[in-house]
């Protein structure tokens, strides 16, 4: 009897020991596959930025540059301007982020502390523009800013980008400002502060992390953003980022290699930024509406 | 003393927001000329052409297809990410990022990249399908294909923000439910089915609609894949209305398609304008 029960449990025991092994291995070959799906795009830009002229279009595809050489690199930056191109993508993108969050920290603020006539209207007009489609501002305001000749200037898009990035500054931002003990402004008052100088004075500086979160996000956006630049840009020395890749390939010129490389730069802002705000991405894509 | 905070938002939301819808509005009842420099009124005429264009309805179907193919499967590819996930592990962090990193970059870029991996010749796709003993597919020529590989290029830019939205709710959920679930001798698929979904079902909503707005508006992805062809076989609302306004300058008739892109989106996220002004109401 107690021998048949001893066996019945070694028994478990190696069956169970195959079953670890096995959910180890699917857990590994998932996780890889996760991996391999979400890298392998950037894996190849970076891969294809790296290769020569002839490597490129090598009737094979080659997994590694097998002659690694910086010439594409070389050519964005000595033919095409490419310095100047990141200049004004990262001019645009930081004018637009201060003042979306210096404008959005103010409306924030009002919006988290008072109540005041009209308060329901502008918080549902601010989810109504996230709404509403690009395009439906994009071709009015073309023809706006030509008529006080504003098109093919940074400042059109700097006002363009600010106010699609208002409505994310300002839903994450009041999700900031909520957070704060509203006891710390009350016995200011009570000290004499005016309401502006509580909000300079002792406000802001408590949510200095939720304001760089906020600007970092509006960077990114702006920085990505391509239909506006497209359409209110012509100079070439004027164009942003994701405009003058989309140049580089296209029916009559196809250029991977110096494409490849202005991709892989136009990451790098990007990815330095985010890994250190990752878990602020989420409360500002869904508008405060899920706290990541 | 408010004023002093909302003078500038409200100042800004009315030149560039509410002026610039009224203005299209006001534009839609007219035709522009931009070489004769006058417009005329025209009534309704620009939205009976549009109403009756077949291209218009092609783009409709074409919008369709992409955002239901799309979002459909960013929510079941992300919400199955982030189950995964949502346990110990090691590097756990380093893991999430690299799942991320797709929707952070510029959509530009990413369809860029697409572009070179879909070339029929030296691309690397057709190469790996070649290897397994599968054929070449015209991934953006072919009228077939071409709107499926911009589906796929959404799908893998945009799973990781479903992902992200669901592994937070998840992390959120007590785990003494799945406990006493346990003890009660329910399985792993009940525990999901009864405990894990019901709690998800907010998120997933909020993940499907906030989804469905941005799939609805598609216009760089085509732009840089495709053009809108092979013919119009990727033509998108938000591409028509460019072609008209842009390249034709036809700002009458755009401005009018824009206008019915708004009523759209409006009726698409109905759900989502009624929970913002519940919200609204609370705050």
């Amino acid at each position: 009897m107690s021998i048949t029960r001893f066996e019945e449990n070694r028994l478990h025991q190696v069956e169970s020991k195959w079953k670890i092994i096995g959910n180890r291995g699917l857990f590994a070959g998932i996780m890889a596959f996760i991996v391999v799906w979400s890298l392998f795009p950037v894996y190849w830009m970076a891969n294809n930025s790296l290769k020569g002229r002839l490597e490129q279009f090598s009737s094979i595809p080659t997994f590694y540059p097998h002659a690694p050489t910086l010439e594409n690199y070389h050519r964005l930056f000595q033919e095409m301007g490419f310095l100047g191109t990141i200049g004004n993508s990262a001019m645009v993108a930081f004018v637009s982020s201060v003042l979306a969050v210096a404008f959005g920290s103010l409306a924030a603020y009002a919006l988290s502390r008072y109540q005041f006539k009209g308060k329901q209207v502008l918080l549902a007009w601010i989810l109504l523009t996230r709404i509403f489609p690009p395009v439906a501002f994009v071709i009015p305001l073309y023809s706006i800013m030509g008529n006080v000749g504003l098109l093919n200037t940074r400042i059109a898009l700097i006002l363009a980008y600010i106010v699609f990035n208002l409505p994310f500054a300002i839903w994450m931002l009041i999700g900031f400002f909520s957070e704060i003990p509203i006891e710390i402004e009350h016995s200011a008052q009570v000290d004499g502060a005016s309401p502006f100088q509580v909000f300079r004075q002792i406000v802001l500086p408590l949510v200095a992390p939720g304001l760089a979160a906020t600007a970092i996000f509006s960077f990114v956006m702006s920085w990505n953003e391509f239909m506006y630049a497209m359409i209110f840009i012509q100079s070439p020395d004027l164009v942003t980022v994701p405009v003058a890749l989309s140049g580089l390939v296209t029916e009559y010129l196809v250029l991977w290699g110096p494409m490849s490389a202005g991709g892989i730069l136009s990451t790098i802002p990007i990815l330095v930024f985010v890994i250190f705000l990752q878990d602020y991405l989420i409360k500002g894509l869904t508008l405060g509406a899920v706290k990541g | 003393m408010t004023w002093i905070f909302l003078t500038p938002t409200v100042v800004l939301f009315l030149l560039l927001t509410v002026y610039p819808l009224f203005y299209a509005a006001y534009t839609s009842f007219f035709r522009v000329d931009y070489i004769l420099d006058q417009s005329t009124f025209v009534g309704i005429q620009n939205y009976q052409r549009i109403i009756r264009d077949m291209n218009f309805w092609n783009a409709v179907k074409n919008t369709l297809i992409f955002v239901v193919s799309a979002v459909l499967f960013e929510l079941v590819l992300g919400t199955a990410f982030a189950i995964f996930f949502n346990k110990e592990m090691k590097y756990r962090k380093l893991f999430r990022t690299i799942v991320l990193i797709p929707m952070l970059l510029p959509p530009i870029t990413v369809a860029l990249t697409w572009k070179m991996m879909y070339a029929y010749d030296q691309g690397v796709l057709n190469y790996l399908l070649e290897v397994i003993g599968l054929g070449r597919i015209e991934w953006l020529s072919s009228t077939t294909w071409a709107l499926t590989a911009i589906i796929i290029t959404d799908i893998w830019q945009w799973t990781p923000f479903v992902f992200l939205m669901v592994l937070a709710s998840l992390q959120a959920i007590p785990e003494s439910l799945y406990q006493s679930a346990r003890v009660s001798g329910a399985t792993s698929w009940q525990c999901f089915r009864y405990i894990t979904l019901p709690l998800l079902k907010p998120t997933l909503t909020l993940a499907l609609l906030l989804r469905t707005i941005d799939t609805f508006r598609v216009f760089d992805k085509m732009y840089v894949l495709t053009g809108g062809g092979p013919g119009n076989a990727t033509e998108t609302i938000t591409f028509y209305i460019y072609r008209y306004g842009f390249r034709y300058f036809h700002t009458g008739y755009a401005a009018a398609g824009s206008i019915i892109m708004v009523i759209m989106v409006c009726g698409v996220s109905f759900l989502y304008i009624r929970r913002a002004f519940r919200t609204a109401n609370a705050k």
